[in-house]
C-alpha cells in the first residue's frame, strides 16, 4: 500500500462514517419526533426516546476513534518509522480508552 | 414537538458556523442553552462537545474531498493539544479561570487584528499551501498544547483558537486551516464528549435532536464554504474572535 494510498484510507473511513452517522441520526430524529406522540409515561416511550438517543451519540463518537487508529495501523505498515501511524494509533487507543477509564 | 423543532433549527445554524469556520460551534451552543435556553451548565457544555462531533464527522467528508485537510500535520498537532485539554482538565480546580480567560482574551484579540488585517497576497489568505518548516513547528506545539489547556480548562472545543494557530504560526492558508481545524475538533471533543457521556451528563434526547440538526447544518455549511472568498473568511474569523474575547472579557469584569 502506498502513502498517498493510506492518506486516502482516512479519507475514505471519514466519508463513509460521515454517510453512516448521518443516516443513523436521520433515523434518531424520527424516532425522537415520533416519541413526542407516544404516552409520556409510558416505559416504552422512555427506552425508545433513549435508546435511539444514545446509538446516534455514540456512532458520532466512534467515527473519528474508528477512522484514526484504523488508519494509523495503515500508516504504520508502510513505514513503522513514520511517526504519523503511531501518533494516530496512540491518539485512537487513548480515546477509546476513556470509555473504559471514565 | 415545538421544542425539539427549536433545538432542531438551533443545531442547524450552529452547523452552518461550525461547517464554515472549521469551529465546533460551542462558543454559540453553550450561550443559547445555558442563558436562552436556561440548561444547566454542565449539560450545555456536555451536548456542546457532542455537537463539535456531529460537525467533525459531517465537514470533515467534504473538506476531506476538496483536499483541504492535511492529515498529518492534524494529527501531530493533536498529540500537544490533547496532552494540553488533560493538563488543563487535571489543573483547573487550581487555576484562576478568569486570569486564564483574561489573557485569552488579549490574545485572541491580537490574532483578530492580525487576521483583520491579512493582504490578499500574503501567503496565509491564498489557498496554495505551501511547505512547513521545522521552525512552525517549534512555535506551533507549544501553542497547540497551551490551547489544548485553554480548552480543558473553559470548557470550548477549541476550533476558535486552532485556525489562528494554523495561519498565523504554521502558515497556513485559511480554507486548509478551517479544513485541518474540522478535523482536529471532532477528536477534541470525542475527548472530552465521551466521559460527560458516561458520568450521565448528557441529556441524549434533546442532545440527539440538536446533532442531527448540527450535522445537517454543518454538511451544507462545508458544502457552499469553497464560494466564500477567503478574505471574507478570514474576516468572518476575526469577528468571532473579538466577540468571544468580549465574553471573557464581560465574564471576568463580572466575576
Amino acid at each position: 500500500m502506498s502513502e498517498p494510498t493510506t492518506n486516502n484510507l482516512i479519507a475514505a473511513l471519514y466519508l463513509w462514517g460521515s454517510r453512516i452517522a448521518g443516516a443513523v441520526l436521520g433515523v434518531v430524529l424520527i424516532v425522537q419526533f415520533y416519541a413526542t406522540s407516544l404516552d409520556p409515561g409510558m416505559v416504552s416511550t422512555a427506552i425508545l426516546k433513549q435508546g435511539a438517543a444514545s446509538v446516534g451519540l455514540i456512532l458520532l463518537w466512534l467515527v473519528p476513534v474508528l477512522a484514526l487508529t484504523t488508519s494509523g495501523i495503515a500508516w504504520v505498515r508502510v513505514s513503522s518509522r513514520d511517526l504519523t501511524g503511531w501518533l494516530a494509533i496512540g491518539i485512537g487507543v487513548f480515546l477509546a480508552s476513556l470509555w473504559v477509564l471514565k | 414537538m415545538a421544542e425539539l423543532l427549536l433545538l432542531l433549527g438551533v443545531g442547524v445554524v450552529t452547523g452552518l458556523a461550525g461547517g464554515t469556520l472549521g469551529v465546533g460551534g460551542g462558543f454559540i451552543l453553550v450561550p443559547i442553552l445555558f442563558s436562552w435556553l436556561s440548561w444547566p451548565m454542565l449539560a450545555a457544555v456536555a451536548t456542546s462537545h457532542f455537537c463539535g462531533m456531529a460537525v467533525s464527522a459531517s465537514a470533515t467528508a467534504n473538506y476531506s474531498a476538496a483536499g483541504l485537510i492535511d492529515w498529518r500535520l492534524g494529527i501531530i498537532m493533536e498529540v500537544a493539544a490533547v496532552a494540553g485539554a488533560a493538563a488543563g482538565a487535571w489543573g483547573a480546580r487550581w487555576i484562576p479561570l478568569d486570569v486564564v480567560g483574561v489573557a485569552f482574551a488579549v490574545v485572541a484579540i491580537f490574532s483578530a487584528a492580525k487576521m483583520w488585517s491579512a493582504r490578499k497576497e500574503s501567503a496565509g489568505v491564498s489557498d496554495e499551501a505551501s511547505p512547513i518548516n521545522r521552525r512552525s513547528y517549534v512555535l506551533g506545539l507549544p501553542a497547540m498544547f497551551i490551547v489544548g489547556g485553554m480548552s480543558g480548562v473553559l470548557g470550548l472545543g477549541g476550533g476558535v483558537f486552532i485556525v489562528p494557530i494554523l495561519t498565523e504560526l504554521m502558515h497556513l492558508p485559511i480554507r486548509r486551516a478551517v479544513g485541518t481545524s474540522v478535523f482536529m475538533v471532532g477528536m477534541n471533543a470525542a475527548a472530552a464528549g465521551i466521559v460527560y457521556f458516561l458520568h450521565g451528563d448528557v441529556p441524549t434526547h434533546t442532545a440527539s435532536v440538536l446533532a442531527a440538526g448540527v450535522f445537517a447544518g454543518a454538511m451544507i455549511g462545508s458544502g457552499i464554504q469553497h464560494r466564500i472568498p477567503s478574505v471574507a473568511l478570514r474576516r468572518t474569523f476575526a469577528v468571532v474572535l473579538v466577540i468571544l474575547s468580549a465574553r471573557l472579557l464581560i465574564r471576568a469584569i463580572g466575576a
